[in-house]
């Protein structure tokens, strides 16, 4: 059917696909179902596989894509043209800890992943309820302290996080809007049901990849996305400049919006230079901004031209040497001053990684109920606080079942996972944990649902096997929020892994929610 | 008491600078004893100043000179009305007792309790700590007395000896400093003992003309919450509880919280002076223009 179609336009191998898709004219569902799953994928049994049923048959909406699996060599032939078209475009992303600028293709999987309407209706009012209730506690710490009063958190967890900003206190933020961009990480168990592995409220990346992702696919299989009737993703950087627009001091009508970047030697700079020209505003460093008179200013060639609206993708420690670390070059000395004056706003706003600690990240569902009043609609990853004495000896215990996280990392570094470290790695972390145990949580192991992705096998022939995924969806806030459908969908490429970071050797994949019933 | 203070600060740059950013902290913070009657603030070249609240609740002022300059003057003046503290006399909670708080004060009182940048609990400091640790039924108003005097009696006043950024560890191995090198130190053991203790800066005015003007410094002294009476301040340098002449301007977790003057700026040169001028008297009681700026400060 429409795949079949698809592939017959694209490839030279059309006889054969045409001939499938001649047996299932309209209606794909039943047909597929039908079609047992034969050759090429295996799903890997006790876990979930987000496209194909243990008996091998196609989850509902799956079945399109199935059928192409069944094919490979076609397949195989998209996945090529990809990584042509990815070393065109320049798509590429740099590893700390590697030799500075050194940039790598970020290793793109041509097989979508799926999400059903439905699906997708119950994770997007659960992001948009998480991120609400994010958001109004770090305007909470950094205002009142209602939760810290009334002892929901605990107060020592806030003050004593390194990601605790004194300088944040006293802003008042547009709307109350702290987390402009929020990316949430989101895994899906055995049991198939999508929980909360951990936020991102800093300076969240990976959407520029979201919309190349998506670039690909709409060359390589067009009428399949519009016979699946996928949602579309290009309008994301339309919604980021509506939402940083709304953020703009009162009485600004036609803000000035800049995407304040650290610069090249960035993991994320490729983004930055992405966005920024996606939404037709200046990207700038550090030393293009001056605060002037409590303003913030851009040197343009001819004047000074005022920002009224900085989305800034530098940390919180970089971003104003005045009130941050003095030896920062990377900042703008006087910017967290006009902020006080609400001359501009500043997004994310200074401190939100509070919200984002992984300690703090445990009470999380606490924060829905209390600021809300509701239940949470997305359910988070059980989490255990080490620096609680009787956990820590309990987890101490069985650490080799758990994953233990620094609390003050991000992106996958310093993760220790228990089911797979030598005992030499479980002596080190155990080590760590006992010499600084307020440092670490301790997630039980996910069993990350797998998804197919081509992998060449060992005689050369790309072929789909089951590698682990997991999924970023993005949320914008401006005067209202708006859920960019799907998000990043990593997946880890190297057999058994489950770390999916960028960083540690994942890739991602074309992330389709598909609009409406299939 | 009145009281007018006049506190002066004078940049001088060898290579102009420009773009200077600052956050001051001149402004007398209030408290039931101490009530700031007028406050100014000038600055020359002409900057532009917006006021806020900072996390303590401190006064800051937001200090910015864009054009290129060779001087920076701060000048604050404030008139302060200063009631005599209250006495430690009927404050007999003991220690013992007072420890059934601990852990609710561990969370309501986290900044005060824990562990500074400038207070870290080191193992020397620890060990400080054993030599005057608390009775369980001795006051914990008595205790605190005690701690500050004994610091007092233990290290000697010294300037020179520590500079602006050193921590406790390093009175502890010199046996001498300064007035904030004797705060932190207090700070340490209070927090370690379980006493909230906190860091303040301000002035100590003179009693009748014993030190000539322009030469005094600022002063740093702590305060202690206490049960039964709030929080307390104690003067470390001095080993003796606060008096009518301690005029607070700000508090914090320690010096790094409360600089009076904090700030960058651009210059292709690195060299500068800095001068403090320094005039707090009773009210009416100068008025006469000293000439110049005097001691620099540290």
């Amino acid at each position: 059917m429409q795949l079949a179609h698809c592939m017959m336009l694209r490839l030279s191998h059309g006889e054969r696909l045409s001939g499938l898709g001649s047996e299932m004219p309209g209606d794909a569902l039943p047909m597929s179902s039908a079609v047992p799953f034969s050759a090429a994928y295996r799903p890997l049994a006790g876990l979930f596989d987000e496209m194909f049923l243990e008996d091998g048959r196609a989850r509902p909406g799956c079945e399109p894509i199935a059928q192409a699996i069944r094919s490979s060599p076609d397949l195989a032939v998209l996945q090529a043209m990809a990584e042509r078209m990815l070393l065109r475009t320049g798509v590429t992303f740099n590893v700390y800890g590697e030799r500075a600028g050194t940039e790598r293709i970020f290793p793109f999987d041509v097989i979508p992943r799926i999400i059903d309407a439905a699906t997708w209706q119950t994770l997007e009012a659960g992001l948009i309820q998480r991120v609400k209730a994010l958001n109004a506690f770090v305007a909470d710490v950094y205002g009142e302290g209602h939760i810290l009063k009334d002892c929901v958190v605990p107060r020592d967890l806030i003050l004593g996080s390194p990601q605790y900003r004194r300088g944040a206190i006293g802003l008042r933020p547009p709307h109350g809007v702290f987390i402009t961009v929020a990316g949430i990480d989101l895994v899906r168990g055995a049991d198939g049901r999508f929980r909360v592995l951990e936020d991102n409220v800093r300076t969240p990346s990976g959407v520029s990849y979201v919309i190349e992702n998506r670039l690909m696919l709409t060359r390589l299989m067009p009428e399949l996305l519009r016979e699946c009737r996928v949602r579309s993703v290009e309008h994301y950087p339309a919604d980021l400049l509506e939402s940083l627009t709304e953020l703009a001091p009162e009485g600004v009508e036609r803000p000035t919006i800049a995407l304040l970047t650290p610069g090249p030697y960035n993991s994320a700079f490729f983004e930055h230079v992405f966005l920024s020209q996606r939404m037709g505003v200046e990207l700038v460093e550090g030393r293009d901004l001056v605060c002037i008179d409590h303003k913030l200013y851009m040197k343009t060639v001819h004047k000074l031209k005022q920002v009224h609206v900085l989305y800034r993708r530098i940390d919180d420690d970089f971003l104003d040497p005045v009130v941050f670390r003095p030896d920062s070059l990377l900042g703008v000395p006087g910017l967290t001053a006009a902020m006080h004056a609400d001359s501009v706003a500043v997004a994310n706003g200074i401190g939100t990684g509070i919200a984002d600690d992984k300690a703090v990240f445990a009470y999380t569902p606490q924060m829905i109920c209390y600021y809300l009043g509701e239940q949470p609609i997305l359910p988070i990853v059980e989490t255990f606080l080490l620096r609680d004495p009787e956990v820590r000896s309990k987890i101490l215990r069985d650490l080799d079942r758990y994953v233990v996280k620094p609390t003050g990392a991000s992106g996958g570094y310093g993760v220790v996972i228990g089911p797979r470290a030598s005992d030499r790695e479980l002596a080190e972390a155990r080590e760590r944990i006992e010499s600084n145990p307020s440092g670490f949580v301790a997630q039980p192991m996910v069993k990350l649902s797998t998804h197919p992705t081509l992998i060449t096998d060992e005689k050369g022939a790309p072929t789909p096997v089951p590698r682990h995924v997991d999924l970023r969806p993005f949320v914008l806030t401006g005067a209202r929020p708006r859920v960019l459908a799907g998000g990043l969908t990593r997946v880890a490429l190297r057999e058994g892994s489950l770390i999916v970071n960028s960083s540690q050797g994942g890739g991602s994949k074309d992330t389709w929610v598909l609009d409406g019933p299939c | 008491m009145r009281f007018r203070v006049r506190h002066v600060t004078r940049f001088s740059y060898q290579e102009p600078a420009y773009e200077s950013h600052n956050e001051l902290r001149l402004k007398p913070r209030e408290s039931p004893h101490q009530h700031t009657l007028a406050f100014q603030l000038e600055v020359t070249p002409p900057a532009a100043i917006i006021e806020y609240k900072d996390a303590f609740g401190n006064h800051v002022h937001a200090v910015s000179v864009h054009e290129a300059h060779r001087e920076l003057e701060v000048s604050a003046y404030s008139l302060v009305e200063r009631t005599e503290p209250p006495t430690l006399e009927g404050l007999t909670h003991p220690f013992g007792e007072f420890l059934q708080g601990d852990s609710m004060r561990a969370q309501e009182e986290y900044d005060f309790l824990s562990a500074s940048r400038y207070v870290p609990f080191s193992d020397p400091l620890k060990k400080l700590f054993w030599m005057v640790h608390p009775r369980m039924e001795e006051p914990v108003a008595e205790y605190t007395r005690r701690v500050v005097a004994w610091v007092r009696d233990q290290f000697s006043y010294e300037p020179g000896t520590t500079n602006v950024h050193s921590d406790v560890n390093d009175i502890l191995s010199t046996g001498a400093g300064v007035c904030q090198d004797f705060a932190h130190l207090t700070l340490g053991i209070l927090r370690l003992a379980g006493v909230p203790a906190r860091y303040v800066s301000g002035y100590l005015a003179p009693r009748g003309r014993t030190r000539p003007l322009g030469a005094q410094a600022s002063h740093a002294w702590i305060e202690a919450l206490l049960p039964e009476a709030g929080w307390t301040g104690f003067d470390p340098t001095h080993g003796c509880l606060t008096t009518d002449h301690h005029l607070r301007l700000a508090v914090g977790r320690d010096y790094g919280d409360v600089p009076p003057l904090r700030g960058v700026y651009r210059s292709p040169g690195t060299n500068y002076t800095m001068g403090v001028m320094l005039d707090v008297g009773e009210s009416g009681d100068f008025d006469a223009d000293p000439q110049d700026p005097g001691a620099t400060q540290q």
